[in-house]
């Protein structure tokens, strides 16, 4: 699959890949113990995924090569919001999966780049 | 014994439960249902989709939500293929959007509305949802407060909204490859992000089994109506429907009935039932765990065509013995939750 050559959509997965790098490294963090989970909420809350998701609907809705992106800006917002929900059923554990999912739509998104730049 | 710390985490997590965004979100919805059975295959959610027709058809303000994230089916019976639109303004206090405000008229029993059949209530149905350029951001970015910013279910031809993760993911070809955590958020987020606006019923049509799907809707709704039971009269399904009902009950979730799919096989050629499964033992299985029985319905061969062009049987062919037996079980359903009302067993909350 190709990554479309509209400049919004690169746009969206510049702004995915950065964000990505910054939650993947929160919930290392606080996985490990190394920031507690206000810093972690905080910070999450701070990155404006919602906005992105509703400002650039019609693209994400439309657009599968960026598919990886929304997921991104997803897993970002939705953890901003059920964050102590999970941990109460799943545990500390879980945020791994977080990690994991992070780590695919990177890979992905970071495969997409390199096609369109080659 | 719960200590201190327990009962004052229990004690939020239930104000949570009443008071947070998905309390909120479905604040003006009276009636919230989940059709669910513990295995497979069993036409959960084409009886589901019948079910919420008929109760459109009957007046009723109605919404699915299809939480099966894998397998989202809903969206091809009812005929409605899309994505979400943005909500046209923010709803500050969870007020009206431009889709609400409609279908006002004589109220018919049970019901708050005389809700729009057949033929969609202002919108273009359907078709129009194709592209998802929505009709309320054109030019305009959200910032700052983002705590009103809502998506509008899909409406379809047959006064039915509807939500699934098919309005939302844009890969026909990718795969929805989420694991538990993520597949709740996504749940949860459907709860409390959609302007589900002012309901009578919500119906949810859960994936088979007692996974995270099921147990998210379990305890996420406050003030869940309770769950309907899908069966075939078959006994490897009533067994692991039995458990299903065990979950449930583990989770005070009160179960509404059971209903049984595909209890006879209609011949379209002498018109006389064939038993394809067995003899009611979807009925055993109520009378056994000591739940309503709803009723049964056949199968057709109507049935699958109707779902496969995206024509819910019960508009397709409103006289058939499907139809009159899905209206029935939507009659028994409307009789039961409100005459009930929150008096029973409590659900969620």
């Amino acid at each position: 699959m190709e990554i479309n050559r509209n400049p919004v959509s690169d746009e969206l997965v510049r702004e995915g890949l950065e964000v990505a790098v910054k939650a993947r490294e929160l919930l290392w963090k606080f996985s490990t113990l190394q920031i507690d989970k206000e810093t972690l909420l905080a910070s999450l809350q701070s990155i404006p995924a919602k906005e992105t998701i509703f400002n650039n609907w019609d693209i994400f809705s439309n657009d599968e090569a960026i598919a990886p992106c929304l997921e991104i800006f997803q897993v970002i917002y939705s953890l901003g919001e059920d964050l102590d929900y999970q941990l109460s059923f799943y545990g500390l554990d879980s945020l791994r999966e977080d990690i994991r999912q992070l780590d695919a739509a990177i890979k992905m998104l970071r495969r997409q780049v390199k096609q369109y730049q080659s | 014994m719960d200590t201190f710390y327990d009962l004052k985490k229990q004690a939020r997590e239930q104000w949570i439960l009443q008071n947070g965004p998905i309390a909120q979100s479905l604040s003006r919805v009276k009636h919230k249902i989940a059709i669910f059975s513990g295995k497979g295959g069993v036409g959960k959610t084409t009886s589901t989709v019948n079910l919420a027709v008929s109760l459109a058809k009957r007046g009723c303000k109605v919404a699915i939500l299809d939480a099966d994230v894998h397998g989202p089916a809903v969206p091809k019976i009812l005929g409605a293929s899309g994505k979400l639109d943005v909500a046209s303004h923010r709803m500050p206090g969870g007020h009206h959007s431009h889709s609400e405000c409609e279908g006002h008229g004589q109220h018919k029993a049970g019901c708050t509305h005389e809700h729009h059949q057949g033929n969609g209530h202002g919108h273009s149905h359907g078709q129009s949802h194709g592209h998802g350029n929505g009709h309320g951001h054109e030019g305009g970015h959200f910032g700052g407060d983002t705590h009103n910013l809502r998506f509008e279910p899909i409406k379809t031809p047959y006064g039915v909204d509807m939500v699934s993760v098919d309005s939302i993911w844009p890969g026909r070809e990718s795969p929805v490859m989420w694991r538990g955590p993520y597949k709740m958020r996504v749940i949860r987020q459907f709860l409390s992000i959609i302007n589900w606006g002012e309901l009578d019923y919500l119906l949810v049509d859960l994936p088979p089994g007692t996974g995270d799907e099921v147990l998210t809707i379990m305890s996420s709704i406050p003030g869940l109506d309770g769950m309907v039971v899908v069966s075939t009269p078959q006994d490897v399904s009533t067994i692991v429907c039995s458990k299903a009902i065990n979950t449930a009950r583990e989770m005070n979730v009160p179960i509404l009935g059971v209903v049984e799919n595909m209890s006879v096989l209609c011949c379209p050629h002498c018109n006389n039932a064939i038993k394809l499964f067995g003899h009611r033992s979807a009925e055993r299985l109520a009378k056994m765990m000591e739940v309503d029985f709803l009723g049964s319905i056949p199968f057709m061969t109507e049935v699958n065509e109707s779902s496969d062009e995206g024509i819910p049987v019960v508009i397709k062919h409103p006289e058939s013995l499907v139809a009159l037996e899905v209206g029935r079980i939507a009659d028994c359903l409307v009789s039961k939750v409100e005459t009930a009302g929150k008096g029973g067993e409590q659900g969620g909350d």
